[in-house]
């Protein structure tokens, strides 16, 4: 089983659950996402345009409600267009106002350079300025990774996953 | 009346403020009172800006809780669990708003005339359709740089989710430093020469009631209260 294929099993298990919402660019079918990760999955899959810090707008909304939102960022170097959403609301709604949500953001790196300076590179400033907690999408661990990622108190989670690794 | 209740909460802010009291800075709602009244006095989620005082007051009845938050500094980050909040940062509660209404919460996001520019609102308005949220814009032609009268429902005002709102009184109180307090007294000797609008449906009532709040708040938070009169 690859990369690609156990992060879509994992999704597929969680997406049971009405509770959670996937959100993020063409991530329904037949598109399936930019990398196909969630193409052939069912559940409340919602598909947005390209309008990112709207869908970390959206994502905090939603996840106020009690739901769980995992947002599909394609590149993780558009994360940098969230930047204020992240830390302006995001973190302020939990740090100053105690309010709980779940928001679980998937964002792609690429050690591929091909792709020029805007679609690749690990992001490791951004990653780290951001401060959130950040895990690593790796072949094995993939459940455990969305699970504690969901399970901890955070607000706010970052799961990263190696674009050159999903057809290992 | 609601609108008393504002003017006279802001009041007691906007002298607060100017003795020193108030930490950071506060932007009064007096001049758009009447549409906090109308807008905000609703039983879904209220989302504001800055300027949200009013709209706080509106929805929530909560002076003691606005009075708190305001002196800790919080004046353009109030809460009400379950119903009320603001930020700072110009339309960056829109995303917010649609996801909100997108799980079936009714919502009405305020916003300024200065904010019409911000991408994250033009982001919010492509995805809210068939969704209950209302986008209301006050512009009282008081934005970061001037505006023409009009120009802003050419610009946003046709849109099926904005209710726009023109000609809010030019009234806003607005704080800040020594660059600034020359537009707060300007706009505070308007408030006075045009107070016989605001004040003249007043009750007795009223001023009792919000006198007597601000009195126990002040008491419980051990500071010296004077009347509003």
């Amino acid at each position: 089983m690859t990369l690609r294929s156990e992060i879509k099993e994992t999704l597929r298990r969680l997406l049971k659950d009405d509770n959670v919402i996937l959100i993020g660019e063409s991530v329904a079918d037949p598109f399936g996402g930019a990398n196909k990760v969630t193409r052939g999955l069912k559940g409340n899959i919602i598909d947005m345009p390209i309008c990112e810090q709207a869908q970390v707008g959206w994502a905090i909304g939603a996840a106020m409600t009690g739901k769980t939102v995992i947002l599909e960022i394609m590149f993780a170097n558009f994360l940098s267009l969230c930047v204020s959403q992240l830390k302006d609301i995001g973190e302020v709604l939990g740090e100053h106002h105690g309010i709980k949500f779940k928001v679980i953001i998937r964002a792609v790196t690429n050690d591929n350079p091909l792709y020029g300076p805007n679609h690749s590179g690990n992001m490791r400033w951004l990653l780290e300025a951001l401060g959130f907690p950040i895990f690593y999408a790796k072949k094995g661990d993939v459940d455990r990774v969305f699970d504690s990622a969901i399970g901890n108190e955070h607000n706010i989670n970052l799961i990263i996953e190696e674009k050159t690794n999903y057809v290992r | 009346m609601i609108e008393q209740k504002i003017y006279l909460v802001e009041k007691y802010i906007e002298r607060e403020f100017k003795a020193g009291n108030i930490p950071g800075s506060v932007h009064l709602s007096i001049g758009q009172q009447f549409y906090d009244a109308k807008y905000a006095n609703f039983d879904g989620w209220v989302l504001g800006n800055h300027r949200s005082h009013g709209q706080y007051i509106a929805r929530t009845d909560d002076i003691e809780g606005l009075l708190d938050q305001v002196y800790r500094g919080m004046s353009q980050h109030l809460y009400y669990s379950g119903c009320f909040l603001t930020t700072g940062i110009q339309g960056a509660l829109a995303g917010v708003a649609v996801g909100l209404a997108s799980q079936g919460e009714s919502v009405r996001c305020f916003i300024g005339d200065g904010t019409v520019n911000q991408g994250i609102l033009w982001e919010a308005l492509g995805i809210c359709e068939g969704l209950d949220v209302l986008f209301i814009i006050y512009d009282n032609f008081y934005s970061m740089s001037e505006t023409k009268k009009g120009w802003l429902h050419k610009k946003i005002g046709f849109h099926p989710n904005v209710r726009y709102i023109s000609g809010v009184e030019r009234l806003c109180g607005h704080s800040g430093n020594d660059t600034q307090a020359y537009r707060l007294k300007k706009i505070i000797s308007y408030c006075e020469v045009r107070r016989d609008l605001y004040e003249k449906d007043i009750s007795k009532e009223i001023l009792n009631e919000v006198n007597q709040r601000i009195h126990d708040f002040e008491i419980r938070n051990k500071r010296d209260f004077t009347p509003l009169t």
